[in-house]
């Protein structure tokens, strides 16, 4: 048997997922609602601390030895211009990755030492790297352009959405099913959640920006913010670029409305505790929802996935009313949950 | 009573003496084009008893503008105001509502001028210079943001640290209201539709800033601009909604100067940042067949006010009209058919003939079959201004500490 392992770069992480490769089970139809996909068996998953150039390398080097995987495939948040779709990674990628450190300082640097350490361990390991702004490549200008001077722009300052992986195979998935589906509204229920608006396979509006942090709260990110608040505390607490970035992407979201550390599926399964985060999050997802629906001029489908998908269930009954509520003729849109994880679809798009 | 009412917008200043209770209008006018980069000069456009008279200037600030207004008014022979009102943009924990000035509340006036960095300064500069010239004419003040005291916390929370929002007072504030009160009450009275039951979008589209208001029962319930007025649409030097961590971008290239950023996203951007040759709409509009950039300026623009405009659609569920005001609003007919067109799925639908034909207000512009009425209303802040300053004189209401 041939195994695929995968590697999810985080925070403070990089999570890995050690696939035994079910070739036979590629085209496996299931219900969108269950477990879908092809049914890679799953061998070992975990994660190592891989983020700072300092970090040990001896988990890495034990797990590519023991499991001597034939594919390994690198999800990477960001892949600018350069990269708008997955690809495998030779000397050339290296260089252009290179290129991409100052817009993504956290992310590149860590995926760029993952992908010598591989070469170095057993350089005959085909690398793929899948890039969550590739999707959104496409976007449009008028979505993705900010109202600024056109000398920043060029610093590469544009909106993207951060979750393409996930969007474009709830997109696959539908479009499979149901071909009269043309315009989705994707809610990727994640950590840092994220709404498109999909038509045919393109995206035409995204909720997140320039980075994940714009648009809609997340369990600990702040999501859209006026930009002279951050000027008004930097005025008044002098806390530096630094600081002011620590408190808007990991001191903020639904945990600083509810004074906890909390997740978005925490805010719904006890809602009656979180109330004032519940209130704001489904809010703001209206808000993005009716920008989707603006953009699309209507809707056909509404899809959940993510990591939280779970927590759609919680709030779907009551989303979906409301969305109904304002089409001018009556209207009975597809709703889908989507519940394969990012590193799955990865492994799904690799060998397909 | 006569009440001499400035309205400083951040490139024009209004003015308009009225005679209450009546609320007639004895003369006005607008300072249009102060300091700012457009394809016309300055000018002022003065009217009364129907007539209009314009006066092309070079005029780089409001405190100029307000001395030729008032040379303007004195050249003529008009009376002394018995009071000034003016339209302060945002208030403090000091000045939260409308209110009469006293001597203690003009050692306040100074601070408000960072909360609402483009608007508040001139408007205090012209309250000052007020007070310099014509020190025994009261002074009121009335609130932009007070309409806005009704949108639910779950819309004006923002969601960071809240130990830092009560410090600071972070919160939506938004902006527009006394134009955004205006014209909701004007319109409804116009449809025939009381005011309580009344469920509508306000999009004042000035020629500097821009907002869109949710009305729910002739309140408001969100606004697109948010703590200050930099936040939401794409506006003429404003750039409107901003990824944080872009900011944090720029200032690490400005090498922390937290100064020149403000002054970029709101001097800088916007229209003007886009076009790079004009901050004025219309200008973009006329450039747009031979200038790809004024093309794209123009796309962007109006797919920020569609995309506000669904989520407010979305979140009002029954919507009686959408209202379109201000220098824009009123006089832009491709800039409404734009906003409307592509909206089938919300039942709106606009009368072209109608729209290009707007010859008084209000009008109704929307076609036999849109199930959403679209308006267009001629903003009047200066009356409501005036309506309110009135009001404060008859209740002697003093300036109150709202902590």
């Amino acid at each position: 048997m041939e195994n695929l392992i995968v590697f999810i770069p985080e925070s403070f992480f990089i999570k890995y997922f050690v696939y035994e490769i079910g070739w036979n089970n590629l085209t496996s139809e299931k219900e969108l609602s269950e477990k879908s996909g092809p049914e890679h068996k799953l061998l070992i998953s975990g994660k190592v601390k891989f983020r700072s150039p300092g970090s040990k390398k001896d988990n890495i080097i034990s797990l590519v030895k023991n499991y001597n995987p034939k594919f390994a495939a690198i999800r990477v948040l960001y892949g600018g211009k350069k990269f708008n779709k997955e690809v495998v990674c030779d000397n050339l990628t290296i260089e252009k990755l290179e290129k991409l450190v100052a817009q993504s300082p956290l992310d590149i640097p860590a995926v760029i030492r993952l992908i010598k350490l591989i070469k170095e361990i057993s350089p005959n390991i085909e690398i793929k790297l899948f890039f969550e702004t590739a999707f959104f490549a496409s976007l449009p200008d008028y979505e993705q352009v900010y109202a600024l001077d056109k000398s920043l722009l060029k610093m590469d300052i544009r909106r993207y959405g951060y979750h393409g992986l996930i969007h474009k195979a709830v997109y696959d998935k539908i479009k499979n099913e149901n071909p009269e589906v043309r315009k989705i509204i994707s809610i990727c229920l994640d950590p840092v959640p994220e709404i498109a608006a999909v038509i045919d396979g393109k995206p035409i509006m995204t909720s997140s920006g320039a980075t994940p942090v714009e648009g809609i709260p997340g369990d600990t990110t702040c999501g859209e913010l006026d930009p002279g608040i951050l000027i008004l505390i930097e005025e008044k607490k002098k806390y530096g670029a630094e600081t002011l970035n620590e408190i808007i992407t990991r001191q903020s979201g639904l945990s600083a409305i509810a004074g906890k550390q909390i997740t978005i599926s925490d805010v719904f399964k006890d809602e009656k505790d979180n109330k004032k985060a519940a209130k704001i999050f489904k809010y703001k997802i209206l808000l993005q929802c009716g920008s989707a629906i603006a953009a699309m001029d209507g809707f056909d489908a509404l899809a959940f996935s993510g990591r939280y998908v779970d927590a759609a269930h919680y709030f779907a009954d009551w989303l979906i009313p409301e969305l109904k509520r304002i089409a001018v003729k009556e209207f009975f849109p597809k709703i889908f949950y989507f519940n394969d994880s990012v590193e799955k679809v990865i492994a799904n798009e690799y060998l397909n | 009573m006569n009440i001499l009412v400035f309205n400083c917008g951040s490139s024009s200043l209004k003015y308009k003496m009225i005679s209450m209770p009546e609320g007639k209008e004895l003369f006005g006018g607008e300072v249009q084009r102060i300091a700012s980069k457009t394809a016309k000069p300055s000018e002022i456009i003065h009217e009364a008893e129907g007539t209009k008279e314009i006066f092309v200037e070079d005029i780089k600030s409001h405190l100029e503008a307000f001395s030729e207004v008032m040379n303007i008014i004195e050249k003529k022979g008009y009376n002394k105001p018995d009071i000034f009102a003016h339209r302060l943009v945002k208030g403090s924990n000091q000045i939260g509502k409308d209110a009469l000035l006293d001597e203690a509340s003009f050692s306040f006036l100074e601070d408000l001028k960072e909360l609402a960095p483009i608007h508040n300064p001139p408007i205090i500069e012209v309250i000052k210079a007020c007070k310099e010239n014509y020190p025994e004419v009261p002074q009121a003040v009335v609130l932009d943001t007070s309409f806005h005291l009704t949108i639910p916390d779950y819309a004006y929370m923002y969601a960071l640290p809240q130990n830092l929002c009560k410090e600071l007072g972070i919160r939506k504030f938004g902006f527009h209201g006394i134009s955004h009160q205006y014209v909701s009450e004007e319109a409804s009275k116009y449809l025939n539709i009381p005011l309580e039951k009344f469920n509508a979008i306000s999009c004042h589209l000035g020629s500097g800033g821009a907002s869109l208001c949710a009305i729910k029962g002739g309140k408001s319930i969100d606004n697109t601009m948010g703590f200050s007025p930099l936040q939401g649409l794409v506006m003429s030097t404003r750039c409107g909604n901003l990824d944080p961590s872009v900011l944090l971008k720029m200032l690490a290239y400005e090498e922390g100067d937290f100064s020149k950023v403000n002054k970029i996203l709101n001097k800088k951007s916007g229209v003007l940042g886009l076009s790079g040759i004009s901050s004025d709409i219309r200008d973009i509009i006329k450039a747009k067949e031979k200038d790809k950039k004024s093309a794209a300026t123009l796309e962007i623009y109006l797919w920020r006010i569609k995309k506000y405009l669904g989520s407010y659609l979305t979140v009002l569920g029954k919507v009686d009209a959408i209202i379109f005001t201000d220098t824009i609003g009123e006089t832009v007919p491709l800039i409404r058919e734009l906003v409307c067109r592509n909206m089938d799925f919300f039942g709106i639908e606009i009368d072209e003939m109608k729209n290009r034909n707007v010859e008084k207000y209000p009008s109704e512009i929307s076609s036999i079959e849109s199930k959403i009425k679209i308006v267009v209303v001629k903003t009047n802040e200066e009356l409501s201004i005036a309506k309110r300053a009135c009001t404060l004189l008859e209740n002697e209401s003093v300036l109150v500490e709202t902590n």
